[in-house]
């Protein structure tokens, strides 16, 4: 029959198509080698970890939602008011570790929203996510009046600012994380059913899969996470800001695409995200080494995610 | 008659493919030249070519005595070479007569930059007169059936002064009274002096309007006869390269105790069927037009759509289903009617596609056991034949028929006891059918309940033991095997 | 004829008694004033109402506290705002201009329109104002570089972060900053980076300048985010030999400054600017002459001097 091709990509290739994922990540380090003597040393590499925490823990999120081919406009919201949550709760003199636990519960509980609207309501995620961004982030204002919840107990300082034999802690959450989300998405029916709606909504709900539940829980996970990272910010100047987060959803989702998951949904590794997350992390350190102003480095992150989609677009075509 | 068209050994080459090894193709002024050839067989290559969309690596083509380059589509539809494709493309949010003129509008004498609508209008107007259609030219074209958008599209065709016109399946969402009034619509054309190139699997209807018909296969020209010196055998026979012998295997179980019963099953959409039942060892055929309500009647058995009233009783025991999930763990599995749209998830790999509804058989805890999974999709790719070079490959890469038995694969490793096949042999050629029909046998005489829902006239009656026939969203009429004809069938579908 | 006489007395003193309370309520009805700031959100601007609403209190005027919603880089949202505020036909502006060309136009119709107009925190450059009622942000930057100096020596690397570009109140500060220390010659500035006001970002730009400058000695930040945001990059690399200087003071920088790692900040008086605005145009209303521009003066905090009693009010001026 015609078009038996020989050359067609299958599954198994997936290995070392990510092997190319890292490619634009090892390039910009040799850069930077380069130019920036203090790029390559060992306190630098830390800094660049420690720097992509915050994106990379948000866009494990972001990967499952937009392999279900929805997306989240909201986490950097709900990141700032679960902050502001756990401030609030820690000056009122509940346990560090509750509140900690409230916080990223509260995180969740909006992310629970947003999964309602959207798979019970059928409200598209963009527009639900976009309305749940502005009204977290309207709540964080609202609790605080614009002020910083400050002068927070020592104990959270931990979680945010310590470190484990010279490794930061966020950059151990955002590793355990990456092994626990990679498991997930590979290993586990919750994981396949992410990629087979993401793939085909209607097959899969025609081969029994409960569409809805799936999309729910997706969105959950994106408000854990984002409470979770509303901690570790707050923990690390021992202050809830009510506008901390702003515009992180953006860096967590270009983290996403840069790491090779499709626009469209259906395929994209954990993996690949956090490259794309430490892509962007190094791109800002490099730049910021070399002094350049911080508005061309904004110039230079949209110019790294036009090039590594399309990139990605050449070799999905072949 | 005079010939208006020659195309001479034309190749045509993919990255790693020949699609066209040096065909030939003419046509005749006032003729309806049929086109056939299984999937695949370069058919659709060789329209591509013609309408400008490819261009060829080698041969030649003379129209109207000249030798001529279609560079573009732009170019072809200027030289009056128009197709009607199958998925017929209009515009839907634009009238009738916009769509009759897109990209040819005719302009204000004065202000070649304003559109002259009401010359549109007129004109657009009169060809509907003469086709047939009776709606307005101004009409939003989303609002017609499928019929009349068909109607609007070959009223294009007599708007921009075609000479050649394509027929791609036109025939293949149609009533049969609908056919009728198309085949008087190809007749006016015919008189009109346009060559027609018409593409169908539906030999029935070569039958009445072809004049001459050509027979490619893989890729290459076989041969052209004038219709009346051939029948179908043969054309079949040239199709395929080999005499195919019974269609329709027959199978050896023997009908036993019922299985489902269908009590009610009402949707709010109309749907109100009553007193159905399916035995063991019997294929039950559902045959009825399009709009008859086939596929309603499987989504909503199988929870795909909502139920008003769902009084089913799965092997002696009533069962409650309300969303597909529920109609899973029951043990129904439903193969759609459009693979690409929802049987499949193409960009997935075929062991991934296999396992989708067995999911929790093959997971412990929620983690997946994939070694148990690759070795259920190895069992199933030897034991229906499927042609993969592995299991995972994606299953956009396979063939219809093999993306067929996919699917079939994923309800067997669910263990399904009631299979709903909806058109299980839809864009699947000539020789995967039989495949297919094979299994469906196999499926019955192991005890599988095998519904089969098809418009495809013969085919209903070749595979199943006993049909039902639908009309309007209801059940209008049942026969047996033995009593069966097409004229009986046809006559409950329209009544 | 006595009860008539009785109705006209009652309706004669009825009268009186309006007219009377009239009177003194329009006495007691004050002015309305607007306060348009950068943004609404913080505590330097909260504070500066605090002193607006406190003076308006004593003389009986309302204070409408308002600014855009998008930040202090919103200037066409600012003139919006302003032009609300001329529409509601307030009975004078205090403004904190996001940009002080930009906001002259708009300014200068409200003016026209009869609204006196006073600048508050940063000048404005229209002479039609009534008065300008700011830091002198140019001459405490440069008293806090003395202070640089001084604490390293003489000598070594300093660097400079700033809240965002272009904005009239960091640029003062800057060069202020730079000027002085351009008297000292083995005092290295390096280049400015920018923090966005956001904390977190001040952090990371703190981290990066320790990778590329590790024998930095201070670093001077142009607003409380900069220096919260300093400070913590360095606790956490527990580095306690570079000292972070610079302006203004929230309750995050109190951890800090206790710490010692902040050696000092200069705590503006926006109390002080806010109930010298209103006054000044309640003078102006009045008739009474004021002068064109007042410096509301500012105070060097540091770990040393915080827990005295006047400087804990200028921190504190509203209680904790």
């Amino acid at each position: 029959m015609i078009g038996s091709n020989t050359n067609t990509f299958s599954n198994k290739n997936k290995a070392l198509s990510q092997l190319k994922a890292f490619l634009p990540l090892v390039l910009l380090g040799l850069v930077f080698t380069v130019l920036s003597r203090n790029f390559l040393m060992g306190n630098n590499l830390i800094t660049i970890l420690q720097q992509s925490t915050n994106i990379a823990i948000l866009a494990y999120a972001e990967t499952m939602v937009i392999i279900t081919g929805g997306i989240d406009l909201s986490l950097g919201s709900i990141l700032g008011v679960s902050g502001v949550v756990v401030g609030k709760m820690i000056l009122a003199g509940v346990p560090v570790w509750v509140s900690v636990l409230a916080g990223v519960l509260f995180g969740g509980f909006l992310g629970f929203i947003n999964g309602f609207v959207i798979s019970r309501m059928n409200l598209i995620p963009f527009i639900a996510t976009l309305g749940m961004q502005n009204i977290a982030r309207g709540i964080a204002y609202v609790l605080t009046n614009s002020l910083p919840v400050s002068g927070l107990d020592e104990e959270l300082y931990f979680i945010g600012g310590g470190n484990v034999g010279g490794i930061p802690v966020p950059v151990i959450i955002m590793f355990v994380l990456a092994l626990l989300f990679a498991f997930i998405m590979k290993k586990t029916s919750f994981g396949r059913k992410v990629y087979a709606i993401g793939s085909n909504r209607e097959a899969a709900r025609l081969s029994g899969i409960t569409v809805k539940n799936i999309e729910m829980w997706v969105f959950i996970i994106g408000g854990l996470l984002a409470g979770l990272v509303g901690v570790i910010l707050a923990s690390r100047v021992l202050s809830s800001q009510p506008n901390a987060g702003i515009g992180y959803e953006s860096d967590a989702i270009a983290a996403v695409f840069i790491g090779g998951t499709s626009p469209l949904g259906g395929s994209g590794t954990i993996l690949g995200t956090v490259i794309g997350a430490l892509t962007i992390a190094v791109l800002k350190n490099g730049l910021n080494l070399l002094q350049v102003n911080a508005f061309w480095q904004q110039i230079a992150i949209g110019v790294v995610i036009i090039v590594a989609v399309y990139v990605d677009n050449l070799r999905r075509k072949k | 008659m005079k010939e208006i068209l020659s195309m001479n050994g034309i190749v045509k080459e993919f990255p790693g493919v020949k699609a066209l090894k040096g065909v030939h193709l003419d046509l005749r002024e006032g003729e309806v030249h049929a086109l056939l050839g299984e999937n695949g067989a370069g058919k659709s290559t060789l329209m591509k070519i013609l309408t400008g969309s490819y261009q060829a690596e080698a041969g030649e083509i003379i129209y109207f005595g000249k030798q001529v380059e279609i560079d573009n589509p732009r170019k072809a539809q200027e030289m009056g070479i128009n197709i009607v494709h199958q998925e017929i493309n209009l515009m839907p949010d634009l009238t009738v007569a916009e769509n009759i003129f897109v990209g040819f509008e005719i302009r204000n004498k004065r202000f070649p930059f304003v559109f002259d609508f009401a010359k549109m209008n007129s004109q657009a107007a009169d060809i509907l007169q003469e086709i047939g259609l009776h709606v307005p030219p101004t009409t939003i074209t989303g609002k017609l059936s499928v019929a009349q958008r068909q109607m609007v599209a070959i009223a294009r065709m007599l708007a921009l002064n075609s000479k050649i016109v394509i027929l791609d399946e036109p025939t293949a969402a149609l009533a049969s009274a609908e056919v009728d009034t198309l085949f008087g619509i190809i007749d006016k054309l015919k008189k009109k002096g346009i060559g027609i190139i018409y593409i169908s699997h539906r030999l029935e209807e070569l039958d009445v309007v072809a004049d001459r018909v050509s027979v490619f296969r893989d890729g290459m020209y076989i041969t052209t006869k004038e219709y009346s010196q051939t029948n179908k055998e043969e054309l079949i026979a040239l199709m395929v390269g080999r005499k195919l012998e019974n269609q329709y295997p027959d199978h050896s179980a023997k009908k036993g105790k019922e299985i489902l019963k269908i009590n009610h099953l009402r949707t709010k959409q109309g749907l109100d069927v009553r007193n159905i039942s399916l035995h063991e060892g019997e294929i039950l055929g559902i045959y009825g037009l399009v709009g008859a309500g086939r596929t309603e009647f499987a989504r909503a058995l199988f929870g795909a759509d909502r139920a008003e009233t769902y009084d089913v009783i799965l092997r002696g025991k009533s069962i409650s289903v309300r969303n597909t999930a529920d109609a899973v763990k029951h043990g129904l599995g439903y193969l759609t009617e459009d693979r690409k749209k929802d049987g499949l998830a193409l960009g997935l790999d075929l062991e991934n596609n296999i396992s989708l509804a067995n999911l929790k058989g093959f997971s412990r805890q929620g983690i997946m056991n994939t070694r148990t999974c690759e070795a259920n999709a190895e069992e199933y790719i030897s034991k229906l034949k499927i042609v993969t070079p592995s299991i995972y490959q994606f299953a956009k890469y396979l063939s219809g028929g093999n993306q067929q038995k996919v699917i079939i694969a994923k309800w067997l490793t669910r263990n399904a006891s009631i299979l709903i096949f909806d058109e299980p042999t839809r864009g699947i050629d000539v020789g995967a059918r039989k495949e297919v029909y094979e299994l469906l046998n196999r499926l019955v005489e192991a005890g599988v309940g095998v519904i089969v829902i098809s418009s495809d006239l013969p085919e209903v009656i070749g595979v199943s033991d006993r049909i039902l026939v639908m009309h309007d969203f209801h059940f209008t009429g049942e026969l047996n095997k033995s009593e069966v004809t097409q004229e009986k069938l046809l006559k409950m579908a329209v009544e | 004829m006595k009860r008539n006489g009785m109705k006209r007395a009652v309706a004669m003193v009825m009268a009186m008694g309006m007219l009377a309370g009239m009177t003194l309520t329009a006495s007691a009805e004050g002015r309305t004033f607007a306060l348009i700031t950068h943004s609404t959100q913080s505590t330097y601007w909260q504070t500066l109402n605090a002193g607006a609403v406190a003076a308006a209190e004593e003389s009986g005027d309302e204070i409408y506290f308002t600014a855009p919603v998008n930040g202090s880089t919103d200037i066409n949202g600012q003139v919006d705002v302003m032009q609300t505020c001329i529409d509601k036909g307030v009975d004078g502006i205090m403004l904190a201009a996001a940009d002080v060309d930009a906001l002259v136009p708009i300014t200068e119709t409200a003016i026209e329109k009869g609204i006196p107009v006073v600048a508050v925190d940063c000048g404005l450059n229209s002479d039609k104002i009534i008065s300008s009622i700011a830091t002198d942000n140019a001459g405490a930057a440069a008293e806090m570089a003395k202070k640089v100096a001084e604490d390293v020596g003489e000598e070594g690397k300093v660097a400079v972060i700033s809240y965002a570009a272009g904005m009239q109140t960091g640029l003062l500060r800057e060069d202020g900053f730079r000027k002085e220390l351009e008297k000292y010659p083995n005092i290295t500035l390096l280049e400015t980076q920018f923090y966005n006001n956001d904390t977190q970002k001040a952090l990371e730009v703190t981290q990066n300048l320790l990778t590329a400058n590790p024998d930095l000695k201070a670093i001077y930040a142009m607003n409380e985010f900069g220096i919260v945001g300093a400070c913590r990059a360095l606790m956490e690399k527990s580095i306690d030999t570079i000292k972070v200087y610079g302006f203004d003071f929230s309750d995050d920088v109190l951890p800090v400054l206790e710490s010692g790692i902040c050696a000092g900040t200069m705590v503006q008086k926006p109390y002080d600017m806010g109930y010298m605005g209103v006054q000044s145009l309640n003078a102006y209303i009045e008739g009474e002459e004021i002068e064109a521009s007042m410096d509301s003066g500012c105070v060097l905090v540091t770990p040393e001097n915080y827990q005295e009693e006047d400087v804990y009010k200028v921190l504190y001026p509203m209680g904790e």
